[in-house]
């Protein structure tokens, strides 16, 4: 793998401000975060089912991780949380870390006013 | 008679004896470990292996060393009674050394173990070149 691209839903603020934190981040592998409703997203990625619904993650080679796989994937990208993605993905913090993440995956339009992104609607989003 | 030269002695005997044994068992097995962890580089293992080495006989020697301020002592009694309590720190401490060591090597391997690790999940779907989609949940 030489790449990692990342589909996100540009119009949750939580993801949006994930997407920043991911950004500043050390990665192993170099990483690629695109909006879900971007044309680049829509020409590449039109097969999936999953576009803007779930988290999305990508490599070069064709392998495609959805929801808390591609959570995981974007974790193990990173330099300093590797080892953190092996551990949640071993057989005790998995279902743990699954429904989390299904949780904060569903609700994700919720939790902005628990943020200081007062923008509701994104305003570079393409619909 | 005063038993302060014996104390000296013998302590340094044990000192440089223990030293050594520990930094050749450290030797040995280390190469291992850095051999797996250098892909093959066996020069730059060995190298790196070499240095750690001279770290630990220069700490531990030195540290050995400093340890020891002997009064001459009155009886037989208290010259062995010195010399072992002496002795018990010197080893005390070269076992927390040891472990460091130990330690170092564990997390030099780790982080190498790190870098060339696959994701942890296994993906939900692989696409083709031609766009027509593999698998599924």
């Amino acid at each position: 793998m030489t790449r990692l691209t990342i589909v996100y839903d540009e119009h949750c603020a939580v993801c949006r401000r994930a997407r920043d934190w991911l950004l500043t981040q050390p990665t192993y592998v170099p990483l690629e975060l695109i909006a879900a409703g971007s044309p680049a997203a829509m020409g590449r990625f039109k097969g999936l089912p999953w576009l803007g619904k779930e988290l999305v993650a990508a490599d070069d080679e064709g392998n495609v991780w959805v929801g808390p796989a591609a959570f995981l994937t974007a974790l193990w990208a990173t330099r300093r949380y590797r080892g953190w993605s092996f551990r949640m993905s071993g057989e005790r913090l998995a279902p743990l870390a699954e429904s989390f993440f299904k949780m904060v995956s569903a609700r994700r339009h919720r939790w902005a006013r628990f943020l200081d992104d007062e923008e509701d609607e994104c305003s570079w989003c393409q619909n | 008679m005063e038993y302060g030269i014996f104390i000296y002695v013998v302590y340094a005997a044990v000192a440089v004896g223990m030293t050594a044994l520990l930094a050749r068992t450290l030797f040995r097995a280390g190469a291992v470990f850095l051999d797996d962890v250098f892909d093959g580089n066996h020069r730059l293992a060995e190298a790196v292996n070499r240095l750690l080495v001279v770290g630990f006989y220069m700490l531990n020697l030195g540290y050995g060393l400093f340890l020891l301020r002997a009064e001459p002592q009155e009886t037989a009694f208290d010259a062995v009674a010195y010399l072992v309590n002496r002795l018990a720190i010197l080893l005390v401490t070269l076992g927390v050394i040891h472990f460091v060591n130990v330690f170092v090597f564990w997390r030099i391997r780790h982080r190498a173990e790190m870098k060339t690790a696959p994701p942890p999940v296994a993906p939900q779907m692989i696409i083709k070149d031609d766009l027509s989609v593999e698998g599924g949940r």
